[in-house]
């Protein structure tokens, strides 16, 4: 068959480095110390979308994950740090899958139902657990029980583990 | 085929990291993103491949072009199972179709009662071309797990281009009993002044050279070129060495099989019986006929047999086989016109055993060489030799330059040709 241009699909890209530009700038903001993680986590993301590096991006997701642990240690705040860790994930997900489609099907196909599919998935995967802890956290009574209530998630998703296997 | 894609590898590792960093520094946040990593990876874990359960078709338009038409295709997609997050498929293109616009591909998301569409246009050449089985891919929410399958949708386009228009082709003295509108080398019924001869009983009243019977009161006959049919039989030459390309890149075949199509159409209008055969590996053969059906049969012939494919063949070429089983369809009165680039000198030993077996043979030549280079001057030089050779045999050559009309190219060979 004729030859296609195989790399990453456009939409995909776009949204995996913005969803790693946004968890990358969440990583700076508040303390400084996770900006060089984060920044370099990022750059790694950019070079593996643009050079299809699956390699590359993967070390840039996880950067940007660390980025974010390390920014918890400093206190910086929860949310931001819970939502960067996500995004994290997420944007790791979507670029593999663009770089996925864009070797199956290339740029000059339709795909942009298959990228947006994934990307709510992927999304909905990390941020539901944490919108679902910070609800229990709300409602918690007295002061911040945080230990019983991170327990408490734990089990959640190993049972959750357990129930898919 | 069901596989596992492995692009989570490590998702658990550096969950269990962030959990055990938050256990071991009792850090209850980052406890908490370590269980954003345990929930990726427990979305990962799915390993239930999704059921494909698809109903595709095909629609061609127009599914008989003729070559160079563009060929709209669009391969419908029906989903009749469940939801299909990350599905892609790609339209099997017939090899040797080029897509001119528009992708055969498509990832999507189809929900169950859906139609996924894939529109794209090809450029169609002569032949009949098949499509390939589509290929689609199935992953599930995690791209974890794909599952894969070949379906088959029959599509067929068939390109049968136009007999070529030229107004005629000059043939060499060789007919068959029937009256048509060669000038033969026997004298008789006819149009074309040949000889007068002594009156003998019986002649025709209309014949009787009135005018020499008013001035020397002899009676004499005119006799006129006896017009007969031609039966001639169209040779392409098929072999592997014969698939050299033109300037364009395309194999010779093509013009050899245009060259064929507008000789044939110019000799049927005027009345010939025309068949078509191949030498090479690969046989074809059609019979010398005549008429409307004949002619659609042999158009179809020239298009569609393989042996007039754009490919070259990868049968082995047994040259005393093949020239036997040409010998034996070979009707003894009919003529052969012999399409081949005269690329080695196979070609004209072939045509010389033809002529000798008393088929009179015309050869009709596309130039595919050049001056450029010295090697390719050599190349032409060694080709016009063959043609010399033919030539001093009494054979007749079409020397054709494809850049150019064929009927100019046969104006000017005729010009040197005596009966």
């Amino acid at each position: 068959m004729t030859t296609f241009d195989d790399r990453p699909v456009r939409l995909g890209m776009a949204l995996s480095l913005g969803l790693g530009l946004t968890a990358a700038l969440f990583a700076g903001s508040g303390t400084s110390g996770g900006v060089g993680v984060a920044l370099l986590g990022g750059a790694l993301l950019l070079g593996g979308l643009g050079l299809a590096r699956r390699s590359l991006l993967t070390a840039g997701g996880v950067l940007l994950f660390m980025a974010h642990l390390f920014r918890i240690w400093l206190g910086g705040g929860l949310t931001l740090s819970l939502v960067g860790a996500t995004f994290a994930v997420a944007a790791w997900d979507v670029g593999e899958h663009a770089i996925d489609l864009g070797e199956y099907v290339g740029r000059s196909a339709r795909s942009r139902h298959a990228v947006l599919a994934h990307a709510a998935a992927s999304l909905a995967v990390g941020l539901v657990p944490v919108g679902l802890g910070y609800g229990v956290y709300l409602l918690a009574p007295g002061g911040r029980p945080v230990s019983a209530l991170v327990l408490l998630l734990l089990a959640a998703v190993l049972v959750t583990l357990g129930l898919r296997r | 085929m069901i596989r596992e894609t492995h692009r989570w590898r490590g998702i658990s590792a550096l969950a269990l990291v962030a959990v055990g960093v938050g256990v071991l520094l009792r850090r209850p946040g980052i406890l908490l993103g370590g269980i954003v990593g345990v929930a990726y990876a427990a979305f990962a874990t799915q390993t239930s491949a999704p059921s494909l359960s698809l109903e595709v078709t095909r629609e061609l338009d127009p599914s008989d072009p003729e070559p160079g038409e563009p060929v709209s295709v669009t391969l419908s997609i029906v989903n009749e199972g469940p939801l299909l997050m990350d599905l892609r498929v790609v339209d099997g293109v017939p090899e040797g179709l080029e897509v001119e616009s528009g992708s055969p591909r498509l990832a999507t998301a189809l929900r169950r009662g859906k139609r996924a569409a894939i529109s794209y246009t090809v450029t169609a050449r002569r032949g009949e071309h098949t499509f390939d089985p589509v290929f689609v891919a199935a992953r599930n929410p995690a791209s974890s797990v794909e599952r894969e399958e070949h379906l088959a949708v029959d599509s067929r386009l068939t390109c049968v281009p136009p007999l070529p228009s030229m107004d005629s082709f000059p043939l060499r003295d060789q007919s068959v009993r029937r009256v048509g509108r060669l000038a033969t080398g026997s004298g008789g019924a006819g149009v074309e002044f040949y000889a007068v001869r002594e009156y003998q009983r019986g002649d025709a009243l209309t014949r009787i050279d009135w005018g020499r019977r008013a001035k020397t009161g002899e009676l004499a006959t005119i006799e006129f070129h006896e017009e007969r049919a031609a039966s001639v039989v169209l040779v392409l030459d098929g072999r592997r060495a014969a698939y050299v390309g033109d300037p364009e890149g395309e194999p010779v075949m093509e013009r050899q099989v245009e060259a064929a199509g507008t000789v044939a159409n110019a000799l049927l209008a005027d009345g010939d019986q025309v068949g078509i055969a191949s030498l090479g590996p690969r046989w074809a053969w059609l019979g010398p006929g005549l008429g409307r059906d004949h002619r659609a049969r042999l158009r179809r012939h020239l298009a569609l047999a393989e042996a007039f494919a754009p490919v070259p063949p990868d049968e082995r070429f047994l040259p005393g086989l093949a020239l036997r089983r040409l010998r034996k369809h070979l009707p003894g009165d009919s003529q052969v016109v012999f399409l081949t680039p005269l690329t080695d000198d196979a070609g004209v030993r072939f045509a010389r055993q033809l002529e000798a077996q008393g088929n009179r043979v015309t050869v009709l030549s596309p130039d595919l060489t050049t001056t450029e280079t010295a090697g390719r001057t050599l190349a032409h030089l060694e080709r016009w030799i063959r043609m010399r050779q033919l030539r001093e045999r009494g054979i007749r050559v079409v020397d054709w330059d494809p850049g150019g009309p064929l009927a100019v190219a046969v104006e000017r060979a005729a010009r040197g040709w005596t009966r």
